[in-house]
């Protein structure tokens, strides 16, 4: 997959300027979105906690794998979610979701040597083409996500300075 | 309170749990043998087109065959890949795909390389902590922990 920074990235890039034409989108919910870009990332959980210990634990194979799907995105973005006051709920989902889906995304733009990325969205067991567009150790993306975060942050700060719209339910 | 952990830890658990279905479920959708059949019954598959990740361990570009290993839970294979030597240095790894011949050698139809060397790997990790950071601090600037009720309240 992509490296983390440039998910990141990626997601307040698409949010931010998707902010630009809807007032449900601002930065109080950006960084939101920003944070769900990390859920397919959790996969790097197995570089802590091997994917072998674990199925030894179970008795039963096991993959990390399944949190860089559909799937890991939508069950932990819920998980997230309900840390948030119940009026805030469902936006916080929409964000975390949106910024995780961002991340799948892009990791199927990833290439293969078959031309057909992973199974990232499963439950559905299909593997879609893939453009091949970049690998994920290719430094030229990150490089891209930051120059191009860059231009959004500085267009965003134009537009509206400092002010924030205000959140539209009382909070608990 | 309990209600909110109950929630999360719930839905956490059920990505955990699809974790040992989508680890059955992708071998059994996936086209090509695993790397656990290349590492246990590589002669019945000669022929087939298989995708394996590997690491280099050589490379002779006179004669345009690589050694690689791919790791598997029954152990590691060592392969020869013939017909491509991209631009990768011993210690990087590699994407193979072609079709298996005898003497463990795959005879590639295309190749991509993943992590031209050893320290790839480094500053993919680096720039993963710095990914994790930045969001971090991007959202405790809007956000904080109201740890009377447990839930992220506006700043």
């Amino acid at each position: 997959m992509a490296d983390l920074l440039t998910h990141v990235l990626f997601a307040y890039i698409l949010l931010t300027a998707s902010g630009w034409i809807s007032s449900w989108i601002d930065r109080r919910w950006v960084v939101i979105g920003m944070c769900g870009s990390i859920i397919p990332d959790l996969v790097k959980v197995g570089w802590l906690l091997d994917a072998d210990t674990v199925s030894a634990l179970l008795h039963a194979p096991f993959s990390w794998g399944a949190f860089g799907t559909l799937t890991g995105v939508t069950l932990v973005s819920g998980a997230v979610a309900v840390f948030f006051k119940p009026g805030f709920r469902t936006k916080a989902y929409s964000m975390l979701f949106l910024g995780g889906s961002s991340a799948l995304v892009l990791d199927g733009l990833r290439a293969y040597a078959d031309y057909y990325s992973n199974f990232w969205l499963y439950p559905f067991l299909i593997r879609p083409p893939t453009p091949n567009l970049y690998v994920s150790s290719d430094i030229r993306v990150s490089v891209f996500a930051v120059l191009l975060a860059v231009f959004v942050f500085t267009v965003d700060r134009i537009r509206q300075p400092t002010t924030e719209t205000p959140l539209t339910k009382p909070e608990g | 309170m309990i209600r909110k952990l109950l929630v999360s830890t719930v839905l956490v658990s059920i990505v955990l749990i699809s974790g040992v279905h989508y680890d059955a479920a992708i071998g059994r959708h996936s086209p090509y043998p695993s790397d656990e059949q290349l590492a246990t019954e590589y002669g019945e598959h000669i022929g087939e087109q298989t995708l394996v990740f590997g690491d280099v361990n050589s490379i002779d570009r006179a004669n345009e065959t690589m050694s690689i290993t791919v790791d598997s839970d029954e152990g590691p294979v060592t392969l020869r890949v013939t017909g491509e030597t991209p631009p990768v240095r011993p210690g990087g790894v590699i994407q193979v795909f072609g079709t298996l011949h005898e003497n463990h050698e795959i005879k590639a139809s295309n190749t991509v390389v993943v992590e031209r060397e050893t320290t790839s790997r480094a500053s993919k990790i680096l720039l993963s902590v710095a990914g994790a950071l930045l969001a971090l601090i991007a959202f405790f600037g809007h956000w904080r922990i109201n740890w009377e009720t447990v839930s992220f309240v506006r700043r």
